[in-house]
């Protein structure tokens, strides 16, 4: 198992994939290498690719007015911080839409690894095992960020 | 087992983070969200565990001083 077919099993979208179908993951996408402050995705644009965290951290925030404390330029509302092994962008595949946040990168040296969301879905399409897998884990993962704004919101801290 | 990690910090203005981490986290000790200290105040198992992946949702506060 290569670094980064490893790097993808730490990362719930992938759980179950086999190493073989970790590699054929692995040669659909590219390496990114962030500093502090650095957009990958903007709220609004178009977009299709997925991306995983491998190193450091990236603030997800939304266009809000009345906010200023975000990493990135702009007024907008801190969402959530997503560390190693966590995945972002992953809705565009899912519905075609515009970006729903701006992400930023937190940390000089964060790494990425982006999959163009095409790629990723013919690959789903060419074997179904690995389209179920993925279909299933990307409903966890959305399912697991949905309970942790539910909590943020719960909490005395949360909300803008 | 790979531990996905919910932190929600009480009394601050952090978003809180989502990390994988190979340790469960456990109360009383300090952690760093963006280099910020915050002390784990409840560590809670947000549904069951699937596979490799356990899920757990942690209750940060600011340390005294520092936020």
């Amino acid at each position: 198992m290569t670094e980064l077919t490893d790097a993808l099993r730490r990362s719930e979208l992938f759980s179950g994939l086999t190493v073989d179908q970790l590699t054929r993951v692995a040669a659909l996408g590219e390496h990114l290498i962030l500093e502090r402050g650095e957009v990958v995705v903007q709220e609004g644009e178009l977009g299709e690719r997925v991306f995983i965290v491998r190193q450091g951290m990236v603030e997800v925030q939304v266009s809000r007015e009345g906010t200023s404390d975000a990493v990135c330029s702009g007024p907008m509302e801190r969402i959530v911080t997503l560390g190693p092994g966590q995945v972002f962008g992953e809705m565009a595949i899912l519905d075609q839409g515009p970006r729903s946040a701006t992400v930023c990168s937190v940390e000089d040296d964060t790494r990425l690894y982006a999959i163009p969301g095409q790629a990723l879905m013919s690959l789903c399409d060419e074997d179904p095992r690995i389209g179920h897998l993925l279909m299933r884990n990307l409903a966890l993962d959305l399912s697991f960020k949905l309970r942790h704004r539910n909590l943020r919101l719960g909490s005395s801290g949360g909300g803008p | 087992m790979i531990y996905k990690i919910s932190y929600v910090v009480a009394g601050s203005s952090h978003p809180g983070a989502i990390v994988n981490d190979d340790r469960r986290p456990r109360v009383g000790e300090r952690i760093q969200l963006d280099g910020v200290p915050f002390e784990v105040v409840e560590v809670i198992d947000l549904m069951p565990p699937r596979g490799e992946f356990a899920y757990v949702h942690v209750t940060c506060e600011p340390v005294e001083g520092t936020a």
